[in-house]
Parts: C-alpha cells; structure tokens; sequence
C-alpha cells in the first residue's frame, strides 16, 4: 500500500504540470472574472439580471469546459512521456534497482493518468466555478441588485454527477487508446507523440490507396465518437421543453448507461486495452536500450 | 562456500554478434568479484542478466531466483549501480529517501542520512543542483543503506574525479561491506579496484577466460624480467606471455616452480592488469 502511495506521488513529483495547470488555469478564470464582472455591472448596470445571470452562467460552463479540454491535453502527453521519459533520462535503470514490479509501476502510470489526473482537474474545476459564482454574485449585487446565481447548488450537484458519469464512462472506453499511449511510451527511441500518430495514419493511407477501404479509419473514429452517442440521450430532454425554455438537467434523463455496458464495443476495448497494456509492461520488463 | 551466482552455459546474441557465448562462472558468498574485460566483450551484458534486465539462454541462479521471472523480487537482495548518471535529474535527495525507504523493506534511512550528513549534500536539492561526485555519493548512501546480498556495480566510478574514485571504494568496503554480503564489478580502472578484489572473472569475447582467487593468482602466475641474454633460456619453461619494456623481456609463467625461476631474474607477482593482457592477447595468439 505504502509502495502504491509513493509510486504515484512519484509521478506528481516528475510530472508536476498534472496539478500545476490546473491550479494556472483557475487562478486565470478567478483574476480575468475579478477584472471583468466589477466592469460589467458597474458599467453595464442597465442590463437586467436575468440577462446577466445567462451570461454568468454560460462563463460558468465555459470554465468548466476549458478544465476538460486542459485535462485531456494533460492526460495525453503524461501517458506518451510516462515510460519514456525514464528511458530518455536513463533513470530507468535506477527505478528497476528498487524491488517494484514493472507491472506495479506500468499500473501507477495508467492510474494517474487515468484516474488521478482528471480527478485533480475536475476538482479545481468545482473550486473554480464556485468561486467564479460567488465573485459574480458579489458584482451583481453590487451593481444591478439582488440576482439568482445562475446554478442552483441542486443542479450544480446534478452537472457534477454529470461531468464524473462522463469521465467514468469515456475513461472505460478509451482505454485502448490510453493504453496506446503508453506502449508508444515505452517503446519509442523518441517523439513518442509521431510515434503514436503516424502509423495508424500511415496504414490508413495505406488501406484507403490499396484497397479503397477505411476500415481502420472507421474503428478509430468510432472508437473516438462512438461512446457520445452511447453514453447520452438528449432526446427526452427537447420533448420535455418544446418551447427552448433552459432545460433542466437531470442526470437520470439524459445519462444511458445501461446501453454502454450493454455494448460489446465497451468490452471489447477493454480487452484490447490489457493485451495492450500486457504488451507496454513487457517492455518495460525486457525493452534494453540503456 | 555457498554460491550465491552460478551460471551456466549464459548466451545471448545481437544479430550475428554473441556478446555471451557459453558463460559459466560461480560466485561464492562474501567475495569481491572484479568482471574484467575489454569494451564489447560481453561484461555488461553478463551483469544485465544476472539483475534480470535482459533476457537470455542457458541457466542462471542468483540468490535461489531465475532473474528472467522474478524481479522484483530479487531486487529485494540485490542492489546495484549502473552508472553515475541515473538518478533522475528532478528527484530531490529526500524524496529519493521517503521513496526507496517506502518500497524497500531492506532499506534503513538513518544509515543512509547518517552517510549523507558526512557530505556536503543539502536534502532539499535536486539531482541536477549536484556535482557528478554527489551524485555517486547520493546513489551509494541509497544502496549502502539497503540490506542486500548482492551489490553489482558497473563502471560505477566512471567521469568521477580521482578523490571521488578512492574515497567510493574506501567507503564501499569500510562501511558497507562484510563476509555476509557478496560484490560484483566491473571497472575501466583494474588499478583502483585490485587490492580490495578476491577473485578474478576474464572474460573476452562474450567467454571466461579466466575465474581464479586472487590468492590462487599470486600462487600460480608468476612475472620475470629477463636481461636479453637469459631471454632464450626463459622461454625454455614455455611462459604464457612475454611482452618488452625498457630493452628487457618480461615472462610470465603459469605453474612453474619459482626455484627454477629465480636465476633467471626478479619475480613477482603480474599485476591484474597484466596479467589480463596477457590472458586476452595469448588467446588471441
């Protein structure tokens, strides 16, 4: 347990943009939201709270957005620099002095990518757009009157429940391109990035001019998209509200997943995924570039 | 004497090249074993499958484990050094401790911060804020504070200045070593590691050519410098190895009674350094 512990605090201490760009990226919404909602009301006071609770609230959806799109960026180039970096340092062979099991320290590299990295990110996303709202509850009050803050702590609840059912099940299905990652990671002699990018281009290229077929192409995009249409069903959502009125979100409504873990699709990833990552731990085990 | 390597018959290719071919040796507890060879001859790769980081034919027993299956494991009873330079250059000197200490169960951080409070290494530094020599000297308090069996150092001296080079093997057998623990290395310098050794491993060509103590090296080799006239008479007891310096012919000789020796001039015992020219060039011959 001891072990488990420091072999992911060990990827924190190498890896420190994992909780660093997070922290970056909130402190940019929290300074330019000080800066702009005192300007706003104070300027625009004419504008109607209702108006402004909309604009508040979509800022608030922003932010939350921009910390998705910031995780996933992190989670991609952590994963093809996770077993590489040790290599390009030669520190691996100081790691492999320790009695740690390369399956032990493959596992603590997915699971801080995987699950470590997006649960640091999704929560300085909640601080943030927490503290986003008070400051424009604050503005508001202080220049156009009184104002409901545009998320009612039952539905902010509701939009987190949201946001963890859709880190859980996207991280299900994309588990064979995470587990990618990092076979590339541990086998590239460098540019892990090309490394992952280009050959399955190369062979789609390959596919498309021999045989006038886009079966790879097909089995990647699906595997990209695929989990979207699967995993929501906002159907139900636009007949309940045929006059566009702001939807209420409610998890139960929009969240299917009975049909992703109904979906050979989802378990055929994963399997895919452990043979894959079967195959980034016996590199590691016998890969001999130092 | 238990062993606490042995293999047998060790090969392993790259492509056309054998960098081990047909390697079996003994390593005894509590000996000091210097792997000696030339560049290319296999020693690296002897050591890389001995700490189970390559793979391998034949059959090799290190401490009752095969190092091709389990690890992890036996890295619990071996340490080892591979080079100067592979602390990874982010680790601060205490995260290097509050790791090793947390997944080694051999490993006891007051020896180790014991050891480093004799250095001019400040715990909060990182790797890249050290010199080379503190680096070794960080590595060694690491794996001096770790209760293993088997230490394996390879090169583990090399880039290092020569007051870093003396005080590493002082340390090394002053603090650290006992007759329940057992070290393997190789090294570029023969010179600087020849006195504390106890037994000799040759190996050229991915084969052993020679696995001898030192005591039975001191009985059974013996060097002479000959004057050129006795020369011919010298190489009557058909020496192994004869090599010119300053004018002078030096012989060496295996197994030949000294008395018989004596006339001819002054003997003494070859240095492991000649002793291993002699080895690889006679081969060679």
């Amino acid at each position: 347990m001891n072990t488990w512990n420091y072999l992911l605090r060990r990827e924190l201490w190498e890896h420190r943009s994992l909780y660093l760009a997070p922290i970056v990226l909130a402190s940019l919404w929290l300074v330019s939201s000080l800066l702009n909602f005192g300007h706003i009301t104070v300027h625009f006071d004419f504008i109607p709270p209702q108006l402004l609770e909309g604009l508040m609230g979509g800022v608030s959806v922003l932010a939350g957005l921009s910390f998705l799109v910031l995780s996933l960026f992190l989670v991609i180039f952590y994963l093809l620099d996770a077993l590489y970096a040790e290599r390009k340092d030669r520190s691996i062979l100081f790691w492999k002095s320790l009695p740690v099991s390369d399956t032990a320290t493959v596992g603590s590299k997915l699971f801080v990518g995987v699950v470590l990295a997006p649960a640091i990110a999704l929560t300085t996303a909640l601080v943030t757009q927490l503290a986003l709202m008070l400051v424009s509850s604050v503005a508001v009050a202080l220049g156009s009157g009184p104002w409901d803050p545009p998320f009612s702590p039952k539905a902010l609840v509701e939009i987190y429940g949201l946001f963890l059912y859709a880190a859980v099940v996207i991280g299900l299905w994309y588990m064979p391109v995470f587990g990618w990652l990092l076979l590339v990671s541990a086998w590239g002699k460098r540019s892990p990035f090309l490394w992952a990018v280009l050959p399955p281009a190369a062979i789609m290229m390959l596919e498309y001019n021999i045989r006038h077929t886009s079966l790879l192409a097909d089995l990647i995009s699906d595997r990209f998209i695929g989990v979207f249409m699967l995993a929501f069903d906002f159907s139900g959502v636009v007949e309940r509200h045929p006059d566009f009125g702001a939807p209420v979100v409610n998890l139960s409504d929009i969240a299917t997943p009975e049909r992703v873990f109904a979906s050979p699709g989802l378990w055929v990833g994963l399997l895919v995924a452990l043979v894959i990552l079967a195959g980034a731990v016996w590199l590691r085990r016998f890969r001999d570039d130092t | 004497m238990s062993a606490v390597i042995s293999a047998s018959g060790l090969t392993k290719s790259f492509g056309s090249t054998r960098a081990l071919d047909g390697v079996s040796f003994e390593v005894g507890e509590g000996r000091i074993v210097g792997l000696i060879g030339p560049n290319g001859a296999g020693k690296t790769t002897a050591l890389k499958a001995i700490l189970g980081l390559t793979s391998f034919h034949g059959d090799l027993n290190v401490l009752g484990h095969d190092p091709r299956k389990d690890r992890a494991r036996l890295m619990r009873e071996v340490c080892f050094i591979a080079d100067v330079a592979v602390l990874p250059r982010w680790l601060k000197v205490n995260q290097a401790l509050d790791f090793v200490e947390a997944v080694h169960p051999g490993f006891q951080r007051s020896r180790a911060e014991a050891f480093l409070a004799k250095t001019n290494i400040d715990s909060r530094a990182k790797v890249k804020a050290l010199s080379k020599g503190m680096v070794t000297q960080l590595h060694l308090a690491l794996v001096m504070a770790i209760d293993a069996k088997l230490l394996v150092l390879d090169e583990p001296t090399i880039g290092l200045d020569i007051i870093y080079r003396k005080d590493f093997y002082t340390t090394l057998l002053n603090a650290y070593f006992d007759e329940r623990r057992t070290i393997l290395v190789t090294t570029h310098q023969v010179e600087e590691i020849e006195n504390i050794l106890t037994d000799l491993l040759f190996i050229d060509r991915g084969r052993i050519v020679l696995q001898s103590t030192m005591e039975d090296v001191a009985n059974d080799y013996v060097e002479v410098m000959v004057k050129p006239e006795k020369a011919d008479a010298a190489r009557q007891y058909t020496p192994v190895y004869e090599r010119e310096v300053f004018g002078k012919s030096v012989f060496l000789f295996k197994g030949v009674e000294s008395q018989a020796l004596r006339p001819l001039g002054e003997l003494r015992t070859p240095s492991v350094a000649d002793l291993f020219v002699a080895k690889v060039k006679g081969m060679a011959a």
